[in-house]
């Protein structure tokens, strides 16, 4: 049986008194397009943040490829890319020499070809050589993409990429993660759009108040593929309507 | 293109450097002025203090004796190495959460990155204290070899021994987020003026700058009281306070002035928020320092004069910081113009000053208004 490129189990995390994580287990196979849905508030962002070493929770443990991320963060960063915060990007460096310093960060002699030609896919390219700090929202977040994905890791950690993103973009996004599942890679992404889950996603798990609420494998999710557009949004508002009632 | 630097902090810091020389020389009448007004300005600094490095570097000086001078270049060391220990302490805050704290960078990599940035900014410190150092002794008819040579030697130490130093320790991936201020907003404080009111509590920090001032002892001739230790300490910390003031209320204006851009609201009436505030703290921080002056041995009309000239010099800061409003980054290049033509002014016709300024003060503010 082979490694799962992820495998977090019992996180916890506190943020003073208040719990944001209550015991989240996430399980990711090679192949796996997996997204965390949630409302606002859920501990979406916290859980990729401990997932990728950003938060130390307080409980759980967290393996990249079977490598311990809380005991060899370095090794276990190594099999995995992060799209940063768009607003974190450095200002002052153009697109070239952000995505330069992301390819020396993963000891790379230049930056890769796949890198630029992602680039140009994502219609970005004309902004190489353009400050970071002249960039619109959606050109951050091309960028922030690019950094991530740089390197080809194994596992992919997106947080809301989606966001800002032109149809054009957003497409050949979905089209390059799915591309990379099907040579063998595997994503966490969290998102709120939820249309696209039926058709991007292999597996969904919908978090509420630090704990998942419900999981969604490849079947379920191929069965929701063939319904009206709208259901699957309509029966993750059904559930957490159900557990809102439940208090 | 092959990636010459390995270390991805320094590639940053390398190509964030190559950036800015590029901006100052695509600006290069820009860039010219600003460097040539900074002379300017350097220039009536050491115009203003030449009378007194005979005195200061004066061998016979109670200070120049071996035992003085040596506990004033180890604290001068012990400052500045404090100094770059809290800019590299600084830097590992900002890299524990930056865009390449999820990156595969080893932590070894990254301590060395702050080592260096914090030794090349003990390195530029310490090359002005040398220079000046060579300056005054150059000015000085009797200097003391021994405490210059301390001094250099103390200047010297931050950048080539800043690598030595264990750093303080940092918890990386501290689930502890940082808790919001409390804001104490006065009850039925409502509107706009609630913008000025969020500025209050934040202006009664006490400017970190201010702890330096205590070096300022030097200054004093020994025959001075101990009084006007704590006056000068007080002076220096009024004024540090004074200018900060002004640096706050900038970065919140500019920051109110983003999010409320899109609001139908003149830009005067959104200036008038912060009036109240400004008006109370600057008034008291510049009646403390005119209070100083006069305790320091001023005559209480020379005191109030220079009180005024602080004031008037804040609220042409704050002027000049809304006139640049729209294009921030000329905040420095309006001030220093300003600056530049009230000085002349001073040295060639000064009864012209009080027109100039005004004239000054109307620019910038009709300037704001567009």
């Amino acid at each position: 049986m082979s490694v799962p490129l992820l495998d977090a189990r019992a996180l916890q995390l506190r943020f003073g008194e208040h719990a944001v994580l209550r015991g989240v287990d996430l399980r990711i196979e090679s192949g796996q397009l997996l997204g965390l849905i949630g409302p606002n508030g859920s501990g979406k962002t916290s859980l990729i943040r401990s997932i990728v070493g950003l938060l130390a929770p307080v409980a759980g443990t967290i393996l990249v490829a079977g490598i311990d991320l809380l005991a060899e963060p370095l090794r276990a960063r190594r099999e995995f890319g992060f799209a940063p915060d768009p607003a974190r990007l450095p200002p002052a460096l153009t697109g070239r020499q952000l995505l330069t310093v992301a390819a020396a960060a993963r000891n790379l002699p230049t930056l890769p070809d796949t890198t630029l030609a992602l680039c140009e896919r994502l219609g970005a390219a004309p902004w190489l050589d353009r400050r970071v700090e002249a960039y619109s929202l959606g050109t951050r977040q091309k960028y922030a993409i690019l950094a991530g994905l740089t390197g080809d890791p194994p596992l992919l950690v997106l947080d809301e990429v989606m966001n800002g993103l032109d149809p054009i973009s957003s497409h050949e996004l979905k089209l390059e993660l799915t591309e990379r599942c099907a040579r063998g890679a595997g994503v966490l992404l969290a998102t709120h759009g939820l249309e696209i889950a039926p058709t991007l996603l292999t597996h969904a798990a919908l978090l509420h108040e630090g704990r998942i609420l419900h999981r969604w494998g490849s079947d379920e999710l191929g069965a929701w593929r063939h319904a009206d557009p709208g259901a699957f949004e309509r029966a993750v508002v059904a559930a957490l309507r159900a557990e809102l009632a439940r208090g | 293109m092959p990636i010459v630097n390995a270390n991805p902090d320094l590639l940053q810091s390398q190509f964030e450097w190559r950036n800015r020389i590029a901006g100052w020389r695509m600006r290069i009448d820009e860039s010219a002025f600003l460097m040539l007004a900074a002379l300017g300005f350097v220039g009536v600094g050491l115009w203003l203090v030449d009378p007194h490095w005979s005195r200061l570097l004066y061998a016979g000086a109670p200070w120049s004796q071996p035992l003085p001078a040596v506990l004033i270049g180890l604290g001068l060391a012990a400052a500045l190495l404090w100094r770059a220990q809290t800019r590299r302490a600084g830097l590992a805050r900002v890299q524990g959460d930056d865009w390449l704290a999820a990156q595969p960078i080893a932590p070894a990599a990254r301590r060395r990155a702050r080592t260096v940035r914090a030794a090349w900014t003990a390195a530029s410190s310490a090359l002005v204290l040398l220079c000046l150092l060579v300056w005054a002794s150059a000015r000085s008819s009797e200097p003391a070899p021994l405490l210059i040579g301390l001094l250099a030697s103390a200047a010297l130490s931050a950048p080539l021994l800043i690598g030595w130093l264990p750093e303080r320790r940092q918890v990386v991936g501290s689930p502890r987020r940082s808790l919001a201020v409390a804001v104490a907003i006065p009850v039925g404080t409502s509107g706009l003026a609630l913008l000025g009111a969020a500025l209050e509590p934040a202006l009664a920090r006490l400017p970190r700058g201010a702890s330096w001032t205590a070096g300022t002892f030097i200054l004093l001739p020994p025959s001075t009281p101990a009084i006007a230790i704590p006056a000068l300490m007080l002076l220096f910390t009024a004024t540090s306070m004074a200018i900060d003031l002004v640096a706050h209320w900038r970065a919140r204006f500019l920051a109110d002035q983003a999010w409320l851009a899109a609001q139908p609201l003149a830009p005067a009436r959104l200036f008038a928020a912060y009036r109240r505030p400004l008006l109370r703290r600057g008034s008291l921080l510049v009646l403390v320092a005119g209070a100083c002056l006069h305790l320091l041995g001023a005559p209480a009309l020379f005191a109030a004069t220079l009180a005024l000239a602080l004031w008037l010099a804040l609220a042409d800061g704050v002027l000049c910081g809304f006139a640049t409003r729209s294009t921030p980054n000329r905040y420095p290049l309006q001030c220093m113009l300003h600056g530049m033509l009230l000085l002349a002014t001073i040295q060639v016709l000064p009864p012209a000053l009080p027109l100039v300024y005004v004239a000054c003060a109307w620019q910038a503010w009709r300037r704001g208004l567009r």
